[in-house]
């Protein structure tokens, strides 16, 4: 649980990517059923497109994550500058 | 460097966004030091509005396509179905730019406030010189070493080319020799 809550956006990222190969699976199952091109466009139109849409979004979250990561240590090496130079000017 | 009255690290006031978008990237507020993450609310919301609306369109696209029995009557819902992702599609790659964008300033801050301790020359927009900027500065046989970096290069070596570096040497912190280019060999 404590590693989900740190973690929520990589959670979703991967909970989106599988929920797309669902829905991309959804889709290709739907289409593959009916030889009439009618009847395959409605799967077309929204289980596949749900599944790149979800599959879209999980990588945004993933990529999103890794810049987040990034920021973290941005923060740490911005403190311990800081730090450092309220350390040199007690010094002086 | 800032006074004893001013915030540590030059910049780190916080300032009206006109006024930041003016100034240059050294002065600009040091929001690694101040926000959670690289994205702020009003990035969410500009990113969500093209999202959801395009997942509006999509799926009404659909609804409608479903509700129709020949493919004349299909066609032009089909389209709105992509139409409507492409619209979704660019909130993502909207929230990705900013964020890119504002780790990408964090670091470039970062680097000039490093340099600034460290002493290391900076060219005018606020890079490390080393031999990528200002090659005619850095001999082919001094020790060049770069932000970030655990080994020792000479100045030449293909592993520094094309990097920011700074003159160092291997006995001044305990930086290990390249494998490539054996600083401190004879050649």
């Amino acid at each position: 649980m404590n590693l989900l809550r740190t973690q929520w956006d990589r959670a979703i990222a991967i909970a989106c990517a599988i929920g797309g190969v669902v829905a991309l699976f959804v889709g290709w199952f739907g289409t593959s059923g009916t030889e009439h091109v009618a009847e395959q466009l409605p799967y077309i139109a929204s289980s596949s497109i749900t599944g790149i849409f979800l599959l879209g979004v999980g990588a945004t979250l993933w990529l999103t994550a890794d810049l987040r990561d990034e920021w973290r240590e941005l923060r740490r090496v911005g403190n311990l500058l800081e730090t450092e130079l309220a350390q040199r000017r007690a010094h002086r | 460097m800032p006074t004893a009255e001013a915030p540590v690290l030059a910049g780190t006031a916080r300032r009206s966004r006109p006024a930041a978008a003016r100034t240059p990237l050294s002065e600009r507020p040091r929001l690694y030091l101040t926000q959670p993450t690289p994205w702020r609310r009003a990035h969410v919301t500009r990113a969500l509005i093209p999202a959801l609306l395009g997942a509006v369109v999509s799926a009404v696209c659909w609804w409608q396509i479903s509700g129709k029995v020949t493919l004349e009557a299909q066609q032009g819902w089909f389209v709105g179905s992509f139409l409507g992702a492409a619209i979704a599609a660019l909130g993502g790659v909207y929230f990705l730019l900013v964020n890119l964008r504002e780790v990408y300033v964090g670091k470039r801050q970062l680097v000039a406030d490093l340099a600034e301790v460290m002493d290391w020359p900076l060219t005018r927009d606020g890079r490390v010189r080393g031999t990528a900027l200002a090659g005619d500065e850095i001999a082919g046989d001094d020790l060049v070493t770069g932000p970030g970096m655990t080994l020792v290069h000479r100045a030449d070596c293909q592993v520094a080319r094309g990097k920011a570096m700074f003159p160092a040497t291997v006995a001044e912190a305990g930086y290990g020799r390249c494998g490539i280019c054996l600083p401190g060999d004879a050649q």
